[in-house]
């Protein structure tokens, strides 16, 4: 087994809800309650769950963008939340993250050049015309060509630039790339080409990926191991296969069932034997029900749920699951 | 992007006629010397309070001075007044709104202060900034400036803020580029459009503001001409001799409408959305 690249323990992120006279919050939004999970070197961990779970949350707690209110990131062993923004800095370049729209993460008034260019301005010792060699390389390395330099992001469909904005992420050898929701908002036929170039960019760089996404066919094709998330919490985690082959927690099971599959009549037979669909809404984060988080909506929801929060166990060696249900012994 | 605003601009015929008016004025004006018939001191008291004639196209006033060449030569202090004024608000209050949408210090105290000049009225500042500083050039065009600077400083500071939740800006944030940075190379070039429009937009209300001071008699000195001081004197004989105020106002309204509309123009032609 390689080693752990990313460490996360405990993670937690509150925001302030509003501020009353005195300057005290009113209360917290909970995006965050409680994450820990690791990243080998070499994999991809794929984070699912629907909107509002707080995966996004995550990603910016590891790359930076957000402060963390409790718990640590730590890549190598250096634990980075907490870390002074001078010494933080010289350790942006470890993680790159893209992000969902492709459309808005790149400056429309600078050259592709210009933006590939930029983080290794910031961040590499490398004169002008290694730069731009660098640049042509990436371009190439995300199958664009490389005149298109000179050209501006107006100038390109969405696919187009979500490579762009890959380029830009590779351009400082990062150890770990987020991609937040990196291709939902591209065409479907698209998203396969971009999700295949991420595969292929793996392979060849030896990439290390944290893969968010709403999206549980992509991320069951990019992963090697599936986090699943729901109301800040991590529910369940497991390879891959195993998640797909015995998934316990009931919202897994749930958000499984609600996969559409690509013939008519299986989905409808499917639909009529183990459509697992869900009643109410998601409680709000700012006053997340005691207990299990998930027992509101719980189909096999019991009493113990509604005041006792589970405790991670592990079901299956790499497998765990929280909730009561699904404990030593308790299978169901 | 920039070739293409130019051509949104000669398309746009209104945009076209505002240059040309606009040309127009401040041409005559930079060469009131040559351009004026008269001096703008030259006092011809037997002709005083003339109506139009071939002599004195626009009449001429009290003192028997001509109106059109005052005209020319009062233009020349409002149009620099309200450049001036412009530049200064937009270098002041640009800097002031980027800092205070940017770092949350910075707002606490910048956005505080704006709260206090925005509750006390511009002209009280204007005239203690006349009274204890004097009254040169220069002075009256920090006390026009300060009018605008308070708007500006809120509209850039809205823009920042939303810039600064942009994708390409957490990007940057991402590798480590350093906040002066992100806002020079990635957040003003985005905003510049806001400012440009806003600023053509003061330049209008900052030649008003100047002829308002100079009603007060806060602004220029006589026998200087300037456009406010003309519509001052004016409104003392606007029952008999129409003329005096007519034609400095008339003049002004025209060099403020020609701004505002090449404004809305800008505004247009620097919006990718608007096609």
């Amino acid at each position: 087994m390689a080693e752990k690249l990313l460490e996360v323990s405990g993670l937690k992120k509150y925001y302030p809800i509003k501020k009353n006279l005195l300057g005290k919050p009113g209360g917290y939004v909970q995006a965050v309650n409680g994450v820990d999970f690791s990243i080998r070197t070499g994999e991809t961990l794929g984070l699912v769950g629907e909107s509002g779970c707080g995966k996004s949350t995550v990603g910016k707690c590891i790359i930076g963008l957000e402060n963390v209110t409790e718990g640590s990131v730590a890549l190598d062993g250096v634990v980075l939340s907490g870390m002074p923004e001078r010494q933080r800095r010289k350790r942006r370049r470890d993680i790159q993250m893209v992000f969902q729209n492709p459309y808005a993460s790149l400056n429309q008034r600078r050259t592709i050049q210009q933006i590939i260019d930029e983080p290794m301005q910031v961040n590499l010792d490398l004169s002008r015309q290694e730069r731009l060699e660098r640049t042509r390389e990436l371009l190439r390395m995300v199958g664009l060509r490389e005149e298109y330099c000179s050209r501006y992001p107006h100038e390109f469909s969405g696919g187009q630039r979500q490579r762009i904005a890959i380029a830009r992420a590779l351009a400082v050898d990062p150890r770990l790339v987020i991609a937040d929701e990196a291709v939902s908002a591209l065409d479907v036929s698209i998203q396969s080409q971009v999700i295949n170039l991420f595969k292929e960019l793996q392979e060849k760089l030896g990439l290390t990926y944290l893969f968010i996404s709403h999206n549980l066919c992509v991320v069951k094709y990019i992963s090697d191991r599936i986090g699943v998330m729901y109301l800040g919490e991590m529910v369940e985690m497991a390879e891959t296969e195993e998640l797909f082959q015995h998934p316990c927690h009931p919202y897994t099971r749930s958000l499984l069932s609600a996969i559409p599959l690509p013939d008519v009549t299986e989905q409808e037979e499917a639909r009529r034997e183990n459509r697992i669909i869900l009643q109410g809404d998601v409680p709000s984060p700012a006053n997340p029900p005691e207990g299990c988080r998930f027992h509101t909506r719980c189909p096999l929801a019991t009493e113990r749920c509604a005041q006792e929060k589970p405790c991670r166990t592990e079901v299956a060696p790499g497998h765990t699951v929280t909730c009561h249900l699904c404990g030593k012994g308790g299978g169901i | 992007m920039q070739s293409k605003a130019l051509k949104k601009i000669i398309r746009n015929p209104t945009a076209v006629i505002c240059i040309v008016i606009l040309a127009v004025l401040i041409v005559s004006c930079v060469f009131s010397d040559v351009l004026a018939p008269y001096g703008f001191d030259e006092q011809q008291l037997h002709n005083a309070r003339q109506g139009p004639s071939a002599e004195h196209i626009f009449g001429t006033d009290e003192y028997g001075r001509d109106i059109f060449s005052r005209i020319l030569y009062g233009g020349k202090t409002s149009i620099v007044i309200g450049f001036a004024a412009v530049l200064l608000s937009v270098a002041v209050g640009g800097t002031l709104g980027m800092l205070a949408g940017y770092y949350k210090k910075a707002e606490m105290i910048i956005m505080r202060l704006v709260d206090i000049q925005v509750a006390i009225p511009g002209i009280l500042f204007a005239i203690v900034i006349v009274a204890t500083l004097g009254d040169s050039l220069f002075n009256v065009v920090i006390s026009v400036a300060i009018f605008s600077i308070p708007t500006m400083i809120r509209v850039v500071r809205s823009e920042v803020l939303s810039m600064k939740q942009s994708e390409f800006v957490l990007a940057a944030r991402t590798y480590g580029l350093p906040s002066w940075r992100i806002l020079l190379v990635h957040i003003l070039p985005n905003i510049v459009h806001t400012m440009i429009v806003l600023a053509t937009m003061r330049f209008a209300s900052s030649v008003l503001t100047s002829a308002t001071l100079s009603f007060l008699g806060l602004g220029v000195k006589p026998p200087m001409a300037d456009w406010g001081s003309m519509i001052s004197n004016g409104r003392m004989f606007i029952r008999t001799d129409w003329w005096v105020i007519v034609f400095p106002g008339l003049a002004l309204l025209i060099l403020t409408l020609a701004v505002n509309l090449l404004g809305d123009a800008l505004r247009d032609a620097l919006d990718p959305k608007v096609q």
